[in-house]
């Protein structure tokens, strides 16, 4: 008895140091986990060949801020950087000012979304005598030193419009309403709406359509939605209405729900959202027209690549079209269309 | 000497577990104060590098503040501060360096750098064309400065920002835990005590069973002998007062054997009323016997002839109660009451190695080798054993005597068969070691 006592009594000290061991052991992993999470302890100093900048007007913009993730992908492979400018300053610089910042700090290049203003041209021709190469993506300054524009060619935008408008028909009478940007340096919406009026003649179908442009103000604050909601609202709904902007079509999608005038106009948008995918498959809009934004980003990698290796790069990369209507909508929702444009 | 090496390994059972229970402790605690002492160095580091980049800005005002004072006056002084501030604000910026992370604060520390060390180059192109008085340079110079000041400025802003959503993170991880620490530390002291109380539970159990379960053995054999005896036994007052009565009577009448038989006799029951509770000398039990005797032969007409034969230094060894005259008792009941021969009964004591032998012999009915076997075992029934006796029987002798001694040989029984006489031979341990000698 007292020897298979003194076993047991072995036995339970053998399986409390094993207990004791098993706790200090796992107190020591937990506690270090613990700590190694906090970014205290982070020592990954994550070292890049170059240092790129990304600049555009508006940094909430999902079609800019798709282009940037991809070109952020497209960048780690060559083990370069693109600093998103702006994004966590405390002070909300304009392009201008943050461009300057990214010749100051000596950047390695700049993807710029630029305008046609001769402020702009100024801008970049002071960064490339600084050394710094230019690359214009969205908008471009064409007369700048710029080294390349990426983009999408404005005019087959509008020939695409155009083409829509077409396949749906048209009659005398029809009222068709282009939102543009009231920007007035935006001088590539005049290329698209062009692009529209040549595409409608050419099909001879221009006669007695009543084609007129709105413009709505899209950085600032509200003024797209208090525009685009009195136009819905007011008594001359037009037959067709063309968004030339993300912004512009979100809300014309929203205020057709909103005040009950589904299917009361044709409304062909621009880009991608979760909004207007959803409105797509609803009917509420016949259609979008998007770009590829992963295109985009990549060009905009390969340009400044090319220029570093080379001297020189195409001065024009235009990315591909799209149109997104209800018959291929589920290809994008879900899918890579939504990812890439959130 | 049994209950020396029990107590031996008594303390050693007891020192060795809590010898093992306190390292164990001791272990778990150093490893909690290590882990306990590492989180408050990081929590000591939390804050330090908003520190470092708040001492970083105000060294880069120094910087701006310093040119333009050089710019207004252009005093020794105002240089001299300039100088000292541009080499503190690149220490500090050699500070801000060593800060190493990835992601976002990364860059912003990388534009920190670079935009530095631009205006730093514009700063003294400012000094510069000052001390040169080229007034055009050094008001382009200054304006540019400036404006690379207030960006750098944004962006000393910035990540001082961003570093203090970190450390808060940080510091609110590190409290998080402090408080996983703490519990665990509670639950390893409540699974430590948990522990200690279920072992020294096992362990007490374990060490103070075997004693106590041989007290209190002892404990009941001794009430059972004194209870049998006294259920044996009318109120021993009103037997002694009858007995001295007795006795003075004897005396008057000057009838002195019967004042010796009447004295015998009151010995005999005091020893009995007496000793038999615990321990006694072995010239004690001697005395009972002969008192026995005495008696038996008053009352037998002198039939048993006792014979002693006793090694006198052996005596004062301590014995338990009652363990002879039980044996004698069995000798007459059993052996030479019922034979018609001389009624013999030899009593011996001598040491032998360091043992001390009690023979108790009888040359009456004797003892086939299967009956010995049955009494020895405890198969005889003790009641048919002890049905003439006064209530002590040979078994309660022999498991006191076992208790006492913590061994089994104490006693063997001898009969060389049928009317050949029985001989109980006692072993007593001689525990003094034949100190009396």
């Amino acid at each position: 008895m007292n020897k298979s006592e003194n076993k047991r009594t072995l036995r339970v000290i053998i399986l409390f140091i094993i207990l004791m061991i098993g706790i200090s052991v796992f107190i020591i992993v937990y506690f270090r986990q613990q700590t190694k999470q906090l970014a205290i302890y982070t020592d990954s100093d994550e070292d890049y060949g170059h240092h790129y900048a990304y600049i555009c007007d508006n940094r909430d913009d999902n079609m800019y801020n798709s282009i940037y993730e991809e070109a952020l992908d497209s960048s780690s492979g060559s083990g370069s950087y693109i600093e998103f400018m702006g994004k966590n300053l405390t002070e909300d610089y304009d392009s201008a000012e943050l461009l300057k910042i990214a010749v100051y700090a000596g950047m390695d290049g700049i993807i710029f979304q630029a305008d046609e203003s001769q402020k702009t041209k100024e801008l970049i021709n002071w960064a490339d005598e600084m050394g710094v190469p230019v690359i214009t993506v969205g908008r471009d300054n064409a007369s700048s030193e710029r080294k390349s524009f990426v983009g999408f060619a404005y005019y087959e935008l509008g020939q695409t419009y155009g083409a829509q408008i077409l396949e749906h028909g048209t009659k005398k009478g029809t009222d068709i309403l282009v939102l543009v940007s009231s920007d007035a340096n935006n001088t590539s919406q005049n290329i698209t709406f062009q692009g529209i009026i040549d595409t409608l003649s050419k099909a001879k179908a221009l006669e007695g359509i009543n084609l007129k442009t709105m413009a709505v103000s899209d950085t600032s604050a509200f003024g797209a939605e208090e525009a685009i909601s009195s136009l819905i609202m007011g008594d001359e709904l037009p037959d067709i209405i063309v968004c030339l902007s993300e912004v512009s079509t979100t809300c014309v999608c929203q205020a057709l729900i909103d005040y009950n005038h589904v299917g009361d106009a044709q409304v062909y948008g621009f880009f991608t959202n979760s909004t207007i995918l959803s409105a797509i498959e609803k009917n509420v809009i016949a259609a979008t027209v998007t770009i590829d934004t992963k295109q985009m980003g990549r060009y905009c990698v390969e340009a400044l690549t090319e220029y570093e290796n080379y001297g020189y790069v195409n001065e024009y990369m235009p990315a591909d079209i799209y149109v997104i209507d209800n018959r291929n909508v589920e290809e994008y929702y879900g899918s890579g269309g939504e990812d890439a444009n959130e | 000497m049994n209950k020396k090496r029990e107590s031996l390994s008594v303390q050693k059972k007891l020192t060795s577990f809590f010898f093992l229970t306190s390292v164990l402790v001791i272990i778990v605690n150093i490893i909690m104060f290590i882990n306990i002492n590492d989180a408050i160095e990081s929590v000591n580091r939390v804050y330090y590098t908003n520190f470092l980049i708040n001492e970083a800005k105000d060294a880069l005002d120094t910087v701006q503040k310093s040119m333009t004072e050089y710019l207004n006056t252009k005093s020794t002084y105002a240089i001299e501060e300039y100088f000292d501030a541009e080499q503190q604000y690149k220490d500090r910026l050699a500070e801000l360096e060593t800060l190493s992370s990835g992601g976002d604060l990364g860059v912003i520390q990388s534009n920190i750098l670079k935009l530095s060390d631009t205006y730093l180059s514009y700063t003294s192109r400012t000094i510069q064309a000052k001390r040169g008085r080229v007034v055009e340079k050094y008001r382009q110079s200054y304006d540019t400065a400036e404006e690379i000041y207030g960006y750098i400025n944004s962006y000393f802003n910035t990540l001082n920002n961003e570093r203090f959503k970190q450390n808060t993170r940080n510091y609110t991880g590190l409290m998080g835990s402090f408080r996983s620490l703490e519990y665990i530390v509670i639950t390893v002291l409540v699974i430590m005590s948990v522990f200690n109380m279920v072992v020294t539970g096992l362990f007490t159990k374990n060490i103070m069973d075997p004693v106590r379960e041989r007290q209190i053995m002892m404990e009941t054999h001794l009430k059972d002998a004194e209870l049998k005896y006294l259920q044996a036994q009318i109120n021993p007052h009103f037997l002694f007062n009858t007995l001295n009565a007795g006795a003075q009577l004897a005396m008057l009448e000057s009838a002195d054997r019967t004042y010796d038989y009447i004295q015998n006799m009151a010995a005999f029951f005091r020893y009995r009323i007496k000793g038999a509770d615990g321990d006694t000398t072995l010239a004690q039990e001697i005395g009972l016997v002969d008192n026995y005797i005495y008696i038996l032969n008053v009352r037998f007409s002198g039939e048993i002839h006792f014979e002693k034969d006793v090694d006198e230094s052996c005596t004062s060894v301590v014995v338990p109660g009652m363990i002879l005259q039980p044996i004698v008792e069995n000798s007459v009941n059993y052996g030479v009451r019922n034979i018609d021969m001389e009624k013999l009964i030899k009593l011996s004591v001598c040491r032998e190695d360091n043992t001390i032998v009690v023979r108790i012999s009888d040359n009456g009915a004797g003892m086939t080798a299967e009956r010995i076997e049955e009494v020895m075992s405890g198969n005889a029934g003790e009641e048919e054993i002890m049905k003439d006796s006064n209530g002590v029987g040979l078994l309660n002798v022999i498991s006191r005597m076992r208790l006492y001694y913590g061994t089994e040989n104490v006693l063997k029984m001898e009969s060389e068969g049928k009317d050949k006489g029985t001989t109980v031979t006692l072993f007593i341990p001689d525990i003094n070691g034949g100190d009396d000698v």
